[in-house]
């Protein structure tokens, strides 16, 4: 009985002990009262329902929404799936090497929203995609009905652009 | 005994996962007060989870402090990457590339082969390494699948350059040294059945099959071999045995991105139809 005593007091003392250290060092975590509005979302890819771009009636499941990864390799469609569902799409002869990102959610129905792309040259600077092209490959992803069901999770897609057409379906 | 147990038992929960991964403080002494203190800042990023925003302002802060802490730009661009946000990755990847260069290449080639299919900018960042290193070890992917120039030899063969894919990885397997990784062989073994040199792609999968014996991929091959060298019923025994350890779970298999040579079920699919009308 004494020995437990003795033993938690010693855990506080080290507790106490690191947040002294922590404040005097200035590597104390800020409190809500005294931190100011942060430039980041809770966390980094979140995507918030924008009501200019999102479909209202397009609904998660889960408050907290994992990345794709953080559900296991069970979580993935197959490269060459997705490859056999968007390669068709017509691309110019023109269109340099560029990587077109979509990042999206799935739905626990396995239903897909909130869509945010980026467009990247081979230098990884903005660039620019025919509008046409985009819209294609947004209206394919949207008619795209194999993703996994039963959770909510971040997704991307990057299409690798190159040589008049969509050679690679990533991640 | 049983005091020392009951202590290391309470203690156990206090030992943060993350904490291996911690950079060694006391050797960023050097850089000054500054740099100990941004590198003290970055330990706290770590402490949360990845990509929140607890940690990426710890890492905002470890910068303030020492705007030339390679780690805290390298750490602080990781979840843009894992998560399709590849120019905010890439301009602070950069960031500490160009401030520990031998440190940093190696990782920032590879997440372009792996992440994006950048042969081309993966080549030309393990090529650099390899300039820098004079000879010495470039080192190994950051998810430990191979040694950077198998990754090299990949990035060649992404290229359609499989004249001088193949010569790399050759190269890199007969050093006295080499020690195959879990799909080195595997590589090597499709690059030669993709170059039609059957009996060495043979040779060097059923080598892969000692070396990882429960791997699908490595079956799918092997029969894709067997029926090019006109042997039906031997590719047939071993899409069999692919199909089995398939249906079991053990095919290559990764939680970011798909591997090169990694076998689907599509393919599978296909080979059982092609060998069917064969």
């Amino acid at each position: 009985m004494r020995s437990t005593l003795l033993l938690s007091l010693l855990l506080l003392l080290v507790a106490c002990g690191k947040a002294e250290r922590e404040k005097a060092s200035g590597t104390a975590k800020p409190t809500a009262a005294t931190k100011p509005a942060s430039k980041y979302p809770e966390h980094v890819g979140d995507i918030a329902f924008d009501a200019n771009l999102d479909n209202p009636e397009f609904e998660t499941c889960q408050s907290i929404i994992p990345q794709y990864y953080a559900l296991g390799a069970d979580y993935r469609v197959d490269n060459d799936v997705l490859l056999s569902h968007f390669g068709s799409l017509e691309v110019s002869q023109n269109q340099p090497l560029t990587y077109h990102t979509i990042r999206f959610i799935v739905n626990c129905k396995g239903q897909t929203g909130r869509y945010r792309a980026e467009t990247m040259s081979a230098e990884y600077q903005p660039a620019t995609l025919d509008p046409k092209v985009a819209n294609n490959i947004l209206d394919k992803l949207k008619a795209f009905e194999r993703w996994p069901e039963g959770r909510d999770f971040y997704q991307y897609l990057t299409f690798k652009i190159e040589d008049g057409k969509i050679k690679e379906v990533l991640p | 005994m049983k005091k020392l147990t009951l202590l290391l038992f309470l203690a156990l929960p206090l030992a943060n996962p993350r904490d291996e991964y911690k950079p060694n403080c006391d050797a960023y002494r050097y850089m000054g007060q500054a740099c100990y203190d941004a590198c003290i800042q970055s330990n706290n990023a770590i402490r949360y989870r990845q990509g929140s925003r607890t940690s990426q302002e710890y890492f905002d802060r470890a910068i303030d402090l020492c705007p030339d802490f390679a780690y805290a730009w390298h750490e602080k661009a990781v979840p843009y990457l894992k998560r399709g946000s590849f120019i905010a990755w890439k301009e602070m990847m950069d960031k500490a590339v160009d401030l520990e260069e031998d440190q940093r290449l190696g990782y920032r080639g590879w997440c372009r082969y792996q992440f994006l299919r950048d042969y081309q900018g993966a080549i030309e960042d393990i090529e650099r390494l390899e300039e820098i290193m004079q000879g010495n070890d470039i080192g190994y992917a950051q998810n430990g699948d191979c040694h950077l120039i198998v990754a090299k030899a990949l990035c060649y063969k992404g290229l359609g350059q499989t004249t001088r894919a193949l010569q790399v990885l050759v190269n890199f397997v007969n050093q006295p040294d080499f020690w195959a990784m879990p799909y080195d062989l595997l590589h090597l073994g499709v690059m030669y059945l993709e170059a039609g040199m059957y009996e060495k792609a043979e040779k060097t999968l059923l080598e892969q099959a000692r070396v990882n014996p429960n791997l699908a991929d490595n079956y799918y091959y092997l029969s894709q071999t067997k029926l090019a060298q006109g042997k039906r019923q031997d590719a047939e025994a071993y899409l069999d045995q692919c199909q089995e350890l398939y249906e079991q779970g053990l095919y290559r298999k990764d939680v970011y991105t798909t591997p090169m040579d990694a076998v689907s079920k599509t393919d599978i699919a296909d080979l059982v139809i092609k060998l069917k009308t064969s």
